[in-house]
């Protein structure tokens, strides 16, 4: 089993929610269809106040190339077009659709070949049509990464089920529970790259994941021309981000500033490719997806399927509710990289593969003390930089020396705050810096 | 002995010879009017003029690249200097004073979650627009006063900054470092200052916070220098003159209070003494209780006019007509 320098053992607490079967939600009675779910440009909306809407129908059109369309996740009338609030915690532009209880939906197209026969082109086509983006919470759409620059070959397409995020289950449950979906995904985006090899990447504590998708991936080999195999990665975080994955698996390094395509290389989550299946066969929207609702602060932690849109405050309430002694931290995605929410209003998005709520117990609000120069930030950076250094640039608003020594490299997996003894919030400062940076880029840019 | 002293004097001369032939040789004409400005300007280095230091900045003026109005913590003093230095007529200029347009503090400005990061404003408002509800309230982090080399930026302690108008010299810093873009560099003429930014609508405001502009306009009906730009008050006239300042009503006719009278209170006062509050607040009522009582006065007035005109020339029903503009101006 490879891995890659650094990283850290948190506390997985999988234990909440592997074990249980994924429960599928009814289509709320209202849904909130954020028009930004995805990166790049927001999507437009194509739809009025009053307007009767199917399920499946898109509200909202592409913004541009690296952009999404998003479609409507329950059947009824578009109740009202305004900013409300957004698990990034500004309010943004969303379409609210008043269900009327059908969840009528609109006539699917699907292909009448077979998924591996069905032109490439109609592929890419139909999975941008389904706005399909990547459901591992970076939300990077899909159909861009799935059309490379011409002189950029991929050999190798890496699904990533690592799910290293400690308490997430959601691609865990899906991998069990769709293990089909997940290996006719691999194929299908093998086939659309031209690439000789394809992995499934599953960290070890998934062990019934593992049988389950080496029995589909089995089935499937003789079929195809990539050679497909389920890889087994042993259990770090973050074991699941992109470059650490290919470090993995390939004993590749993504050049600084460069993409997995500049090393052949393509992944996608895993969730994303069984999405891609059902846009290519049955050209079914991403109108749903599974979250894990976790944490000690809600009563019975479970996997759901919801629609997109769905508040959060439904899904909890479908576990049981809060405890008595009420939530202190409400989390959208994992403890590690999730987005800590001012309010249990936000919508489920495309992008959302967790909430985390956890109580007073947990949740310690520290003053961080001084350097105390121990290095643990640097032993844990899988992305080999000097953490320490780099907030002291950021402290310092020296940042020209901070792009010298890699700030722009820096993956945010927080490996570095969660080792720091004097509690220093290091991932945050870095990412101020990053911020500064790529604005000072941008200015430059208009300049010249 | 006698060795040692030929050879180390020997050694001495002829390097005491490169030296002097080195600086006859290489001798690099200096304008001697740099040290004269360089010693006029506040000797800050506070960077505000955009050259490196104030020797930078004294190189650039000689040679014409910068105005000599550009140091803004030298003030007239630094220019008139300047101006008899380089032999030429000193520019006019009015000093500005940087302005934090916010009032909404933790007591006035709701936040809509705890924000327990790094204390830097521009984290905090990449943040999730910021812990303010208010899109455009002052986060109170100290950015701004970490930047500012005269010590002129007070944090109070319900997290609002403000700016000390008597230490403050206008060199920009802390308008560069706001990622609010709250902070204004105003003519020191302008007394009256609007501690507001934000553009939305009324009501939205009012939820907001308690001291925001909500775009009533009553402050732009008492002084031609306020204007309304979209949905805020601003003060457009670039230098009020003395002799037609800003009426003081123009800050007590302000329901929320959101306008600094600086010929009252000081702006550091007014964020954190209580006490000054309550005199704007009695200040205000006073103004307000004077002015019905004039209009009292006018209406009644006109009312007796009419009422000594009415019995030989106008019938009752007309006389009612007329009253009611009389009515409306009451309100």
């Amino acid at each position: 089993m490879g891995s890659f320098p650094g990283g850290v053992h948190p506390r997985y607490e999988k234990d909440l929610t592997a074990g249980k079967a994924t429960r599928t939600l009814d289509p709320p009675a209202e849904a909130v269809i954020p028009m930004s779910q995805h990166i790049g440009a927001p999507a437009k909306v194509c739809v009025e106040k009053g307007d009767e809407v199917r399920t499946g129908q898109v509200v909202g059109e592409a913004g541009g190339f690296v952009s999404s369309p998003v479609h409507a996740t329950v059947s009824g009338k578009v109740k009202v077009i305004e900013d409300r609030p957004h698990p990034s915690g500004k309010d943004v532009l969303s379409v609210v659709i008043e269900s009327d209880g059908e969840d009528a939906w609109v006539d699917l197209d699907p292909h009448e070949a077979d998924l591996l026969e069905i032109p490439l082109n109609e592929v890419k086509e139909r999975i941008l049509e389904a706005g399909i983006v990547g459901l591992g919470g970076a939300t990077f759409p899909s159909h861009v990464k799935l059309s490379p620059p011409a002189d950029k070959t991929i050999d190798t397409v890496i699904l990533n089920g690592a799910e290293c995020e400690p308490y997430l289950t959601a691609d865990h449950r899906l991998m069990l529970e769709q293990p089909r979906a997940v290996a006719q995904g691999l194929a299908l985006i093998a086939r659309v790259m031209g690439a000789a090899r394809g992995i499934i990447a599953v960290e070890a504590n998934k062990p019934d994941a593992i049988q389950a998708l080496e029995a589909e991936v089995g089935k499937l080999s003789g079929s195809v021309d990539a050679k497909l195999e389920v890889k087994v990665l042993p259990v770090v975080y973050p074991q699941g981000a992109e470059k650490q994955l290919i470090y993995a698996l390939l004993g590749r390094e993504v050049p600084s500033g460069g993409l997995p395509m500049d090393v052949s290389a393509l992944v996608h989550n895993v969730g994303t490719a069984a999405s891609m299946v059902r846009a290519a066969c049955e050209g079914r929207p991403l109108v749903e997806r599974i979250v894990t609702v976790t944490g000690d602060a809600v009563k019975e932690p479970d996997n759901l399927s919801v629609r997109i849109g769905t508040p959060v405050r439904e899904l909890i309430e479908a576990c049981g509710g809060y405890v008595d002694d009420g939530p202190a931290k409400l989390i959208a995605g994992g403890p590690m990289m999730g987005f800590a929410q001012h309010t249990d209003e936000v919508p489920v998005i495309k992008g959302t593969s967790g909430i985390l709520v956890l109580s007073k117990r947990l949740v310690r609000r520290v003053e961080p003390g001084p350097c105390i120069r121990c290095g643990e930030c640097i032993r844990h950076c899988p992305m080999k930089l000097n953490p320490a250094e780099l907030v002291l640039y950021a402290e310092h608003d020296l940042f020209a020396d901070a792009e010298r020594v890699g700030a722009l490299d820096c993956i945010e997996c927080g490996c570095c705050s969660w080792g720091c003894p004097a509690s220093i919030p290091l991932v945050q400062h870095v990412r101020k810096v990053k911020v500064e940076i790529m604005a000072e880029r941008a200015k430059d840019r208009k300049a010249s | 002995m006698l060795t040692a002293i030929l050879v180390l004097g020997g050694l001495g001369l002829v390097g005491g010879i490169g030296l002097v032939v080195a600086s006859r040789v290489f001798y690099v004409e200096v304008d001697p009017r740099i040290d004269k400005i360089n010693d006029v300007l506040p000797g800050a280095n506070c960077g505000g003029c955009g050259y490196p230091g104030c020797r930078g900045y004294a190189e650039a003026v000689v040679k014409g690249k910068a105005k000599m109005s550009d140091c803004a913590p030298g003030g007239t003093e630094a220019v008139d200097g300047i101006a008899a230095i380089l032999g030429v007529e000193a520019e006019k200029v009015e000093p500005r004073v940087a302005v934090v347009r916010c009032s909404g503090d933790q007591d006035r400005g709701k936040e809509k979650f705890i924000y327990d990061g790094i204390a830097d404003c521009r984290s905090a408002h990449r943040i999730g627009g910021g812990h303010k509800i208010c899109p455009s309230g002052c986060l109170g982090l100290g950015t701004c006063s970490a930047v500012c080399s005269f010590d002129a930026v007070v944090i109070t302690d319900r997290r609002i900054a403000v700016i000390d108008a008597a230490k403050c010299t206008g060199c920009g810093n802390c308008v560069e470092a706001c990622p609010r873009d709250l902070i204004g560099l105003y003519p020191e003429s302008h007394k009256v200052h609007i501690l507001c930014s934000n553009r939305e609508k009324g009501a939205r405001v009012k939820k907001y916070c308690s001291c925001g502009c909500i775009a009533c306009k009553l402050c732009a009906k008492e002084s031609e220098h306020i204007k309304m730009d979209g949905l805020i008050a601003l003060v457009t006239t670039e230098s009020i003159p003395e002799d037609a300042p800003i009426p003081e009503e123009a800050s007590l006719i302000c329901t929320p209070g959101v306008i600094l009278d600086e010929r009252h209170y000081g702006h550091v006062a007014w964020a954190t003494d209580p006490a000054v509050r309550d005199d704007f607040k009695t200040r205000a009522k006073a103004m307000k209780k004077k002015r019905k009582a004039e209009r009292d006065a006018k209406k009644k007035a006109k009312a007796e006019a009419k009422a000594a005109k009415a019995p030989d020339e106008k019938k009752p029903d007309e006389k009612k007509d007329d009253e009611k503009p009389a009515g409306e101006d009451g309100k």
